[in-house]
Formats: structure tokens, sequence, C-alpha cells
């Protein structure tokens, strides 16, 4: 078993759920709510508000074992129980049924600044953060130096961190989970705040770490999946669908995702919000308002999404995010409303969105899209991979030409002049 | 190599001590945190800790050593009442502190493992600060007053050591029942209003009926306060039945109390 880093054997994990259906927020939206209940329903229907309790499995029957020294990635859609099971094989929930062994000293990293305090200081935050992640004073006190340099704070110190700004925030907390040195890593997804040169650093840390130890991190982005592990572990449903190679496993996690997409908008069940706008259904049109399967480097083109309200009334304050990202999952852009300055401060309660964008700047290639959206500065409603296109070689560039692929996602227009001296 | 076993929640586990020793940094680290946090961007900072026991005090000597004229034992009222306030504010604190201690920090509890057992711990200790400066405040107040202790007060130690039992017990107790029913939140002010008031900490033993001693002595305060003011001014009512009583009782809710929240620490970040 000398090589064996974790085994795990039948894990489950099942949760009863308290299904209370989201009540009403304020009293005249009761009142009105209630009056239209009895009108409508009758009053002898059973109260909607009751509780059901029913028991849902996040985890079932996942077995498997990893290598010691190997870099692996829990991929797998929302509720697909990727972060369940990290907190299981680092002991902060039990599973409900199945066991598993953890050789070697274990750490874990579900939340970055874990246990910071507002009132303490960043040298008395990194010791108080250190503990909690398991650290002990003298090693602390060892990779001080280490820590404050990597997070290049040395003049905020001594200030307390209720004054540091998000981004400082961040850079201390990361420069303190990167000095976490257990034998074993779990990392939920976190690498996804902070900028994007700190992000590199801490990745690389990472890699540099992972020659000797065990680290296994759940991530959304199948490129720094493929960058960093030595293999892949797929969750979906609740079930280990595959482990292994981490090329193979990427390819059933994108069909996956593409199986998904073709499920429809109003069928996704992999969605969170409170509701009171959904999407329901999505197509792509070209310039000329016709429905097309696929769009045109350089056409202008529009996504089309149909929505609906959970009430017969306006909306208000509403905003709309589509979030593209290739078919890797790496963020290309975010398409909103309220970035490009179309301010909705009332919608009808039915309705179709319509993004244009003009002279599409995307190399050829499968992208994705998340869907987001906001009523009232509440989530909504909230769709990873909610839709998929595709872009085919177009007329972006008057040449008719576009650059070979592995140059970046993007296309932009540029001008050629050359002028002697 | 180190080898950690993961088990479902029913499965039976043993209060690992070795495993909590080797937590002690992390314990050290929260009381520190939590004193730390406490007193910063106070104008007066550790002070208060001084000026919250000797208000209350003073309000209690007017309100019930002068006003109500309640006895003492021959002391005077003040050092009367500060000797009872003294294992109380411990208790006080581990009632609402350590009660609350695992709500409020949740994120910790859901986020990251470590022996759930050290944030009431913490919690309580965190009051064993505020308790030695009290007692520093009582002995200013017996040379003040030129009191000669008993020579009982070697007692004293062991006293002490009954009121953080019993503390302990009363937090993991509650702090795990509030995990689970929110409704502790709302009961543990009354809860500490009542008990007060049926704790001697105002009054002297000697006024409740000899034949309910015993009945009263249910209160585990009881033997406590007595038996600080025995050691320290070998004076109050006797003790024969009020020590037995009291000390099976602080036993029953330490013991309890630990087995419960043993019990159940396994559903705690599910439920949190």
């Amino acid at each position: 078993m000398a090589n064996i880093a974790i085994k795990a054997e039948g894990i489950g994990k099942k949760y009863l759920i308290n299904q209370v259906r989201r009540g009403p927020s304020n009293l005249r939206d009761h009142l009105s709510d209630s009056l239209r209940r009895a009108l409508f329903y009758g009053i002898s229907r059973k109260n909607p508000d009751s509780r059901i309790m029913h028991a849902v499995w996040a985890l079932k029957d996942v077995s498997f074992e990893i290598e010691r020294g190997s870099v692996v990635g829990i991929i797998g859609r929302n509720g697909a129980g990727k972060t369940t099971l990290l907190k299981i094989l680092s002991r902060v929930i039990r599973p409900t049924s199945g066991s598993a062994e953890v050789y070697g000293r274990a750490g874990s990293l579900l939340e970055v600044g874990l246990g910071f305090h507002e009132e303490l200081t960043g040298r008395e935050n990194i010791y108080l953060n250190g503990a909690i992640l398991g650290m002990k004073k003298r090693e602390i006190d060892r990779k001080f130096d280490e820590i404050v340099s990597f997070s290049e704070l040395e003049d905020f110190l001594e200030t307390p961190i209720k004054y540091y700004s998000s981004g400082m925030y961040v850079r201390l907390a990361f420069a303190i989970a990167a000095h976490l040195q257990t034998e074993i890593l779990f990392i939920d997804e976190i690498l996804s705040v902070g900028d994007m040169r700190f992000q590199k650093k801490c990745i690389s840390k990472i890699e540099e770490a992972g020659r000797e130890r065990t680290v296994l991190f759940v991530s959304h982005n199948m490129s720094l999946v493929n960058a960093l592990c030595s293999c892949a572990l797929l969750l979906n449903g609740g079930r280990l669908e595959a482990i292994g190679d981490k090329e193979s496993i990427i390819k059933k996690y994108i069909e996956n995702t593409y199986k998904l997409i073709d499920t429809g908008l109003s069928s996704r069940t992999d969605r969170t919000g409170n509701g009171a706008m959904r999407f329901v259904k999505y197509h792509l049109e070209n310039s000329k308002g016709q429905k097309v399967a696929a769009f045109r480097s350089g056409e202008d083109v529009s996504i089309v999404v149909e929505y609906a309200g959970a009430l017969a009334k306006k909306l208000q304050n509403v905003s709309v995010s589509f979030v593209l990202n290739d078919f890797l999952g790496n963020i290309v852009t975010d398409l909103a409303n309220r970035i490009a300055g179309d301010i909705w401060h009332e919608v009808p309660p039915k309705g179709i969105i319509k993004c244009r964008i003009k002279k599409l700047p995307l190399m050829p290639g499968k992208y994705t899209f998340n869907a987001f959206c906001q009523v009232n500065a509440l989530v909504s409603d909230m769709i990873w991979s909610a839709g998929i296109f595709e872009v085919e070689p177009g007329p972006f560039f008057t040449s008719g030409r576009l650059p070979d692929s592995g140059f970046g996602p993007v296309l932009f227009e540029n001008e050629w002049t050359v002028e002697g001296s | 190599m180190e080898k950690i076993e993961i088990k479902p929640a029913d499965s039976s586990g043993l209060f690992n001590f070795r495993e909590l020793w080797s937590y002690r940094e992390l314990l050290y680290f929260l009381v520190w945190r939590n004193i730390k946090a406490r007193y910063s961007q106070t104008a007066i900072g550790v002070l208060w800790v001084v000026i919250q026991p000797l208000m209350v005090m003073l309000i209690f000597s007017v309100l019930f050593g002068r006003l109500a004229n309640l006895p003492s034992e021959g002391l005077p009222y003040t050092v009367f009442v500060f000797s009872g306030l003294l294992p109380w504010n411990l208790i006080a604190n581990a009632v609402s502190g350590a009660g609350s201690s695992l709500i409020m920090n949740r994120n910790l509890v859901a986020k990251v493992y470590f022996p759930r057992i050290i944030i009431p711990l913490a919690r309580v200790l965190e009051g064993l600060i505020d308790f030695g400066i009290s007692c520093c405040i009582l002995f200013c107040l017996i040379l003040f007053y030129k009191i000669i202790p008993a020579r009982t007060i070697v007692a004293l130690p062991f006293f002490i050591l009954w009121t953080i039992v019993l503390a302990l017990g009363v937090g993991f107790w509650l702090s795990a029942l509030n995990v689970r029913y929110k409704d502790v939140a709302h009961i543990m002010p009354f809860l500490s209003q009542i008990w007060f008031y049926v704790s001697p900490v105002a009054y002297t033993l000697n006024l409740v009926p000899e034949k309910a001693r015993w009945l009263y002595s249910l209160n585990p305060m009881v033997g406590i306060i007595e038996g600080f003011r025995w050691s320290l001014f070998a004076r109050g009512a006797s003790l024969t039945i009020v020590f037995p009583a009291s000390l099976i009782i602080t036993a029953v809710i330490f013991i309890t109390g630990l087995f419960y929240f043993y019990n159940s620490e396994k559903t705690f970040a599910d439920i949190i």
C-alpha cells in the first residue's frame, strides 16, 4: 500500500432537504400572493409553504484509489458532488455510507482567508489563518518571510485587514494557502478569485509542490486541469463516472456538457437562483434575424434567450449576463447589459432578450456560455453552460483569411502601415 | 506514516485526547484572536475588564446592600457580592459566549477540519482571562477593607477548577444544542437571568430554609459560590449537604455534555 495516498470505498452522502418554498418578500406581496392562491387554487389545496423532507444523495458509491504524488483534477458540473467529496476526504463532513483512508498529513483549502478577522493585522492573520489550516506555529515562523514576500504586502503587515482592498485581502489569503505544505492537499475551486498574475503565481506554486505531494483539486476550467493534473476524476450526479488519464476524462466531460445543453434550458435542473426570472430557451440568429445553427467569424450575430418571470408582473432592475467560455472552460468574455450600458429598470414579465454582437470577433471553434440574471439585486437564475454555439470561418478580415488555430480565441480588427524613415 | 480513517457518522468514535492535544496551538490562537478582537479599537481597551465587574458590584452594593439591606455574613457587602460575582461571571460567559460559539464560528466549522470541541473550549478559556483580572480586583478589595483571608484559602484552586468544569459542561451542552436548535439562542438570556437569581450571588445561603437546602443545592452554582466564600473568608452556612449535591450535578453536566457534544459534532458541518 506504500504507493497509495487515498483510498475510497463506496462513499455515499445523503442529505435530507427541507424544501421550503421561497415565500414572498414583503407583506404586500404576501397578501396578494395569498389572495391569488385562494382564487386560483382554492382554499382546500395543500399549503405550498408546507415543508417536505426528501432525501438527496449528493454522492453515491464512489470508490477510487489515488497514487502518491499525483495531481488529480475533480471535474463535473454544478451539483455533481465535487465539493462534497472534497469535504468528506478532508473530514469536514462524514459520509453517510462507505469509508476512506488517507495516508499522510492532509490539509484542505475550501475557502481562502478562512477565519480571517478584520480587526487583526496582516501579521496576526497570517498566524491565525495558518493555525486554522493546520500549520504549527514554528512552521509559520519559518515560512513567515516567504509568505509576506509572496503576498507583496510588506508595507501593510501591521495594518488591520479591514483597511485592505479586496485584492490585498485575496493576496494575503493566497500567500498563506500557497505555503500550506501537507503531504496531501485538497483544494476547492478557489483559484478563480484574484488577479491573473497572482493566480499564475499560485498555480506554479502548486505545480512545484505537486512533484512530491498529492493534490486533489476541483475546477471548472479544463485547461487548468489539463495543464496541472496527471489524472482526473469525473463526477456526474453524485456518481463517479470515470477516473484516469486526463485527456479522455476532459473529453468525456465536454461531451457530457454538450449533451446537457441539448436537453434544453427549461428542463435544466442544475440551476440556482430564487426563480423570480428564469431562462426558458435560446437560439442563435444572424444579422437578418434568421435562426442559424452556427455563427461565422465577422458576422453580426445575436444570442436570443426567452425568459419568463415567476409572477405575472413586471420585473424590476434586471441585469443579465452571458459569460462566454471556450470549449475548455476558459472564460473569453462577459456579455452583460449593464456593462454595455443598457440599464433595464423594468421589463415585461415574459419576453425575449437579444444580445447583439457586432462583427463577431471569435476564432472558429466551439463556445459555451453561462447564463445569469439578477432581479432587484438578487440572483434569479444561474446556469453554467446554458448554451453552446459553434463559430465557423467567416469574413472577419477582408482578406477572407484567419489566423491559424492555437493563436487564442479572439480576433482584433487591425490595420497595418509601413513607411520609410 | 499517519493514516486517517474516514467513517460514516453513525460509527462509534472515542474521545481522542491525543488529537485534541495536537491542536493546542489552534486553541491558543483562537483564544488570542477573540481577546485581541474584543478590545481592538476601544479607547481604554483592557480597562473594560476592570470597569465592568466594578460597575456591577457597585450597582449591587447600592441595590441589595444599602436599599434592600440584605445580610452579608458580616463582610462588607461589596466584598461579599464580588466574591459571588467572581465564579458567576465565568459561568455567565459560558452560557452566553460558549453557547453561541459554534454558531459564531460557522464558517470554520463548515470549511475545515479540527476537533470541534476547541471552539467552546476557547470561549471558556477566554473567560478565564477576565476571571484572573477579577481575582486581582477582589484581592485589592480585601486589602482595602483590611480583611484577613481564612486559612481555607488553600482550597480556592479546587473551587476554581470546579467552576471551570461546570462552565465547560454548560458550554458543551449549549453550543451543541444551539447548532441543531436555533431556539437555544433565545433561551440563553433567560437561562442566564434565572440562574443568576437562583444562585446565592447577591444573598446568602442562610436565607434559604434549611429543609429546602438540599433541593437548592442541586443548582451547582450554590456549591461553587458558597465554596468560594467559605475558602476565602471561612464564613457561611454549613456545607455538608451542599457540596456533594452540587458536585454530583456538576459531574453529570460535564460528562453528559462531553458525550452529547461528541455524538453531535459529526453532523455539525452538515446542519450549521
